[in-house]
């Protein structure tokens, strides 16, 4: 996935429009990053990672750069 | 622990809900969230309407209920009946036990054995396996009574907890059986170093409710609560529940000698429905056959919501049919537990609703039909 792709991913999960999201974000500025859009990014990292967050690695995120970071293939 | 039980079925199951209807819809500002993204939340997790006991309708209250329903039908005859085992979270009083209370309200006769389980998501099938331990033991019939009443009532605040809690309670009762196909096979797992994932911190010994426990706060997802309130880590255990409950239904098969592929109905605890349909992709059934409807038209009723789903879409079908059916439940502990029988051939299988107030004798009430609270036609409270 690039950068446009896993914004786009986001988006989605949020139910946001197209662009609504920049890496500079911050996510306590988006109501729409709630409990249900970080169990939806737990499922998109299972299914298109490979990968297991933590409840606690979630409520360490402060902007959308934070996630885009974890949103890499198993090193 | 595997354990393998010969010789019980299971005669019938009913479970009751309380009368009165509350609909996520109406809940929706009591939370601190813009409404666009509690409606998101409801549509993904089932979240539609609920059912809730009145403040004077106690756990007891809804299971002595539902014994007099059978005793009433004649399903259940106090003078055949050998134990009585009691599961529930909530307890009527701290002394005595509800098993106690309910021996008292029922009138039944001295010499039926009454006993507690403490359980919570995994109640109805650790419930079960006690059960048929007693008809192994030579009792004849045993009341399987889990019942969940007031747990829900505690913070309307919690979009994380609220809206999915229900009240309801079930009686199952578990005969003898001389034929040979009915055979209950067992699968518990616990791994308690996870407990905290589901939580009710304060209340107990380690921490007495206090004035100071009582004190709200915001927690990280911006859900109000206090430690007097139950916590859950949704993401630890929708993780827990994946990734654990397909390889011990694989391994409680592999035990039974029974193809995955045999079995016809999975009646599993019932937290959310997106929980339950991701859990049937994993398992790769359809899920048509992985119940999921339970929270969204009664609630996540703990113990009670393998009855529920069992009367609610099986219902009658149960009467004249049998179906290979596996039971699974996960949840505090961390704890899971699966089992697996032919269910069927039972004397009653009956969803009631209870009129709430306290009420244990029973008068007329009309069994709940599948399709009934679906689709928005929401039985009204009243509307008889």
């Amino acid at each position: 996935m690039n950068l446009q792709e896993k914004l786009a991913a986001l988006e989605e999960i949020m139910e946001l429009d197209e662009g609504a999201l920049q890496p500079e974000t911050r996510l306590e500025d988006v109501e729409e990053w709630d409990s249900l859009a970080a169990l939806s990014y737990v499922v998109l990292m299972g299914d298109e990672f490979g990968k297991k967050v933590s409840g606690q690695q979630i409520r360490a995120f402060q902007t959308v750069q934070d996630i885009l970071d974890t949103m890499e293939p198993e090193a | 622990m595997l354990a393998t039980i010969h010789g019980v079925r299971i005669r019938g199951v009913c479970a009751t809900v309380p009368r009165q209807v509350y609909r996520f819809e109406d809940e929706l500002k009591n939370f601190p969230f813009p409404e666009k993204t509690s409606r998101r939340l409801g549509k993904v997790m089932g979240f539609r309407e609920h059912r809730i006991a009145d403040a004077r309708t106690t756990p007891c209250d809804l299971a002595s209920y539902t014994m007099n329903y059978l005793f009433h039908r004649g399903w259940l005859r106090k003078d055949r009946l050998r134990a009585m085992i009691v599961v529930a979270q909530m307890a009527d009083h701290p002394v005595p036990g509800n098993s106690k209370v309910m021996h008292g309200q029922l009138g039944l006769p001295g010499e039926v054995f009454c006993t507690d389980v403490y359980e919570n998501c995994i109640g109805f099938v650790s419930g079960l396996f006690t059960a048929c331990s007693y008809i192994q033991a030579g009792m004849e019939e045993v009341a399987l009574v889990t019942t969940d009443g007031g747990a829900c009532r505690a913070n309307p605040l919690d979009r994380n907890t609220y809206p999915l809690c229900g009240d309801a309670a079930a009686v199952t009762v578990v005969s003898r059986s001389d034929d040979p196909d009915d055979v209950l096979h067992f699968v518990f797992r616990n791994d308690g170093s996870r407990r905290e994932a589901l939580m009710t911190p304060a209340g107990g010994c380690r921490m007495p409710a206090t004035a100071e426990t009582a004190r709200m706060f915001k927690d990280e997802m911006g859900n109000y609560r206090s430690l007097n309130h139950m916590y859950m880590d949704g993401t630890a255990v929708f993780q827990f529940v994946m990734e654990s409950v397909p390889p011990l239904i694989e391994e409680l098969c592999r035990y039974a000698g029974v193809d995955r592929s045999a079995i016809q109905y999975h009646l599993t605890h019932q937290p959310n429905r997106f929980m339950l349909q991701k859990l049937a992709d994993l398992l790769g059934v359809p899920r048509d056959i992985l119940f999921n409807n339970v929270v969204e038209n009664f609630g996540n009723t703990s113990s009670v919501t393998i009855p529920v789903a069992t009367t609610f879409n099986l219902g009658k079908r149960l009467l004249n049919e049998r179906f290979r059916v596996c039971f699974s439940a996960f949840g505090a502990g961390l704890s899971l537990a699966a089992a697996t029988c032919r269910l069927g051939g039972m004397d009653f299988c009956d969803l009631i609703e209870h009129p709430g107030n306290g009420c244990i004798a029973y008068t007329e009430s009309r069994a709940l039909e599948k399709g009934e609270t679906q689709g928005g036609g929401a039985a009204q409270p009243g509307q008889e």
